[in-house]
């Protein structure tokens, strides 16, 4: 299938030993990874564990502490303002709200990209837009205000914009958080037929296990800071790590709950 | 060591606020060029800062305008100086009532709304989102709001500055009784088109400054709905404190030069 990211493709999306945070708190620690075109990372991990930080170093729009964030082989702080803003306009981020200009409607949010970053006419933008509504399975006429969305909606509203300029590298943040089984699977459909469409470098965020067997050609696991454990989807849930076997399984007791966080078992047993 | 650190944080925050005024006065000033091509931001941003400000500009210049007529009428006419309330009305006015209550009171409605805009957007990640689609925030949000400020606070004035000076004089006439070509007269005998100058030259200066401040106060809000209250309530404050303390440098500066 076209679509299958190639071993031999150089990596698209790379960082190199990334530690990033806020002034004071460090909250990524040395993280290494690559992802090709057309490939899909699936970044899982507790919450707090420090993904959607890495998503966003991902971007640039956190700079890291230390450690390099490279688009295409370019280390992205190495360029200009400029370049950075070009660069940018080469990825699609979809974020867990939607991230959507309330003070525009529907079809002025999608179309928002292609005004600004491109020469087309008004009747192209409105053709496209309904073509990035129309992937996104949403019909509605665009005119909607963002008000009057639901929260499946908006997200998939925030889909329909990441891909209005057809992105080279696309960032999803939990694209299933809070929806139901029936919408988490339509979002993994939606992410997966993005990726035959448009071959992307692509990185979903997520805790829903189910959307990350449907999505993930790679899963890297993040606990505190740090990746513990990455590999191919297929052998991601089959390792015997406890870290990520805890995980996998949901068990409220191992090593990935901090002792103080937890001083007993809900039955009210001593923990071990 | 604890009590000198209590009595010069004030400030070291005053001066960190400033430094922090012209770094972003700096960037609006740089991306001028390319905000100038946000036509339909510019365009909401006009009207909403101008045309719908103009009420609020309308009745506090007609009502301080004919409250000073008062007030001074019913001072000056104990040494038989009545003859110069219009004057007094006009020059208070243009000088400095109209271009200081205007400002202030546009940052009461328009300010608050910007710091409060810029500060959901923060909260609701839609900035992150402009910087991810390849848009500089500074261009987007700051200039034409900023530019707005800057060129319909002066209009304001100018119309506000006319509504005192009639307002005025329907006090003075109507009511005190004043004589009407005396007050028109007196009005502009001593009224130079420096006054007129200064009202508007000073009117952008704090367009330009309540706009950045509440700007820049919504763009660095941090955390929730409270983060965002903070930061609306620090835009309004610092802009109606920044209006009234470079007021009194400004006209120092425009009337000495």
């Amino acid at each position: 299938m076209s679509g299958e990211p190639r071993q031999t493709d150089p990596p698209l999306l790379s960082t190199e030993a990334l530690t990033g945070g806020v002034p004071g708190r460090i909250l990524l620690e040395e993280i290494t990874t690559q992802i090709r075109r057309g490939e899909c990372l699936v970044l899982m991990g507790p919450s707090g564990a420090g993904k959607t930080v890495l998503l966003k170093h991902l971007i640039g729009l956190m700079r890291p502490v230390s450690g390099t964030v490279r688009v295409d082989g370019v280390d992205f702080w190495s360029l200009s303002p400029a370049e950075q803003v070009r660069t940018r306009q080469r990825y699609g981020f979809a974020f867990q709200q939607g991230a959507l200009f309330d003070s525009l409607s529907v079809f002025d949010n999608v179309a928002f990209p292609l005004r600004r970053h491109t020469q087309l006419s008004e009747e192209r933008i409105a053709e496209r837009v309904r073509q990035c509504l129309h992937w996104v399975q949403l019909r509605i006429s665009g005119r909607e205000s963002i008000s009057e969305l639901s929260i499946g909606m908006r997200r998939r509203v925030g889909f329909a914009r990441a891909i209005a300029l057809e992105p080279e590298i696309l960032l999803f943040d939990e694209p299933t958080a809070g929806l139901d089984p029936v919408m988490v699977t339509v979002m993994s459909q939606l992410i997966n037929s993005l990726k035959a469409r448009l071959r992307p470098a692509t990185v979903v965020v997520t805790h829903d296990l189910a959307c990350a067997r449907d999505v993930a050609d790679r899963i890297a696991l993040l606990v505190q800071r740090r990746i513990v454990a990455e590999a191919p989807r297929d052998v991601f849930f089959d390792l015997t790590d406890p870290v990520v076997r805890q995980f996998v399984e949901g068990k409220p007791f191992g090593p990935l709950l901090p002792p103080e966080e937890l001083l007993e078992r809900p039955d009210g047993e001593q923990r071990p | 060591m604890g009590r000198l650190a209590a009595l010069t944080r004030p400030g070291i925050s005053l001066a960190e606020e400033t430094a922090d005024f012209f770094l972003y006065f700096g960037k609006v000033c740089a991306a001028v060029p390319r905000g100038l091509r946000e036509r339909g931001e510019l365009g909401r941003q006009l009207m909403h800062v101008g045309v719908g400000s103009f009420p609020v500009v309308f009745f506090t210049a007609a009502f301080t305008g004919a409250v000073i007529a008062l007030q001074t009428y019913t001072g000056f006419i104990r040494f038989r100086t009545e003859g110069l309330v219009g004057s007094v009305v006009a020059l208070s006015m243009l000088r400095e009532v109209t271009p200081v209550l205007a400002a202030l009171m546009v940052t009461a409605r328009v300010g608050s709304a910007m710091a409060a805009e810029v500060g959901s957007m923060r909260a609701a990640e839609q900035i992150d989102a402009l910087v991810a689609m390849g848009t500089d925030p500074i261009e987007y949000l700051f200039v034409p709001r900023v530019l707005a400020g800057a060129t319909m606070l002066p209009l304001l004035v100018v119309l506000g500055d006319f509504v005192a000076i009639v307002g005025g004089r329907i006090a003075a006439t109507t009511l005190l009784g004043a004589n009407s070509v005396q007050y028109d007269d007196s009005t502009f005998a001593y009224l130079d088109l420096r006054d007129f100058w200064s009202g508007v030259v000073k009117a952008s200066a704090f367009g330009l400054l309540f706009t950045l401040i509440c700007c820049q106060k919504g763009y660095q809000a941090t955390g929730g709905a409270a983060g965002v209250g903070h930061a609306t309530t620090r835009a309004v404050v610092s802009a109606s404190l920044s209006v009234v303390i470079v007021d009194f440098f400004l006209s120092k500066l425009l009337f000495v030069l």
